[in-house]
């Protein structure tokens, strides 16, 4: 299979994160709906309310094992430049919008684009890391 | 590692780094004192946003400048490593803290709070690391 990654390591992040995202979804729908039909109370509602964070804290993990695991040197460094890129670029946009929100009435940004806008840019970042070794 | 032990460039990278958070630091300080005392409004108060976030996204360009430089291949692992869980935390909190904000209602924290829990953990991390080393 061709969209499959080449290295061993690349393949097992991808069968590790593909049930971890089909997780994710489960884990948001059965919260989402336990909170409407359910109503639920005390412990339970910081347990459900977690719940769907539980993936994607895995997926986190999952690219650190891929880090570890994969012997390519250069691709693991592209995907070490990437990460860091992706973080240096989300908290910039956090602490910008964090301060328009706070001076200029921006509307209010829920936290989970920290860690959407971390993915964003370090997918964005990559081909341009690459280019630097061409 | 110690002070004494830390060489020309690395020295030189720890003060242009902590130069650069004493400015992001000294800058949102600024932000916040023009904002309260001369409550800019329009496209000045979003560029006037954009000011504390600059020093920090050259926090980003050191630390790649530095890691890119860095002849120690040792030190270098180190400071990844440490940078790298640092990112992890940040990204961990992050995701909790955002579905406990959207199904609790809870208030956010302001965003600069990322960029703290980021620089406190990768240097605690790194510490850890290189005395665990010695």
């Amino acid at each position: 299979m061709q969209c499959l990654p080449a290295t061993k390591a690349g393949r097992r992040y991808i069968y590790r994160l593909a049930p971890t995202m089909a997780l994710y979804v489960l884990f948001l729908f059965l919260a989402k709906w336990s909170f409407h039909h359910l109503h639920p109370t005390g412990l339970t509602v910081y347990l459900l309310a977690i719940l769907p964070a539980l993936p994607l804290v895995g997926s986190l993990a999952i690219v650190g094992l891929y880090i570890a695991e994969e012997s390519d040197e250069f691709e693991r460094s592209i995907l070490v430049q990437s990460m860091l890129w992706g973080l240096g670029g989300a908290l910039s946009i956090g602490t910008i919008w964090g301060s328009l929100e706070d001076f200029a009435d921006a509307p209010h940004l829920s936290t989970f684009y920290v860690f959407l806008f971390f993915w964003i840019f370090m997918g964005i970042s990559q081909p341009f890391i690459r280019m630097r070794y061409r | 590692m110690f002070n004494k032990d830390l060489s020309k460039f690395q020295r030189r990278s720890v003060q242009l780094f902590s130069s650069s958070i004493i400015l992001t630091a000294f800058l949102t300080v600024m932000v916040r004192t023009w904002f309260k005392d001369y409550h800019p409004t329009g496209p000045f108060a979003w560029l006037l946003a954009f000011v504390p976030a600059l020093p920090f996204v050259g926090t980003i360009v050191i630390v790649f400048r530095y890691l890119s430089q860095e002849k120690d291949e040792f030190i270098r692992a180190q400071v990844l490593l440490a940078l790298l869980q640092g990112a992890f935390i940040t990204l961990v909190i992050t995701v909790v803290y955002s579905y406990l904000q959207n199904f609790l209602d809870i208030k956010g924290p302001p965003a600069m709070f990322y960029v703290d829990i980021f620089l406190i953990v990768s240097m605690f991390a790194l510490r850890f690391h290189l005395r665990s080393s010695q």
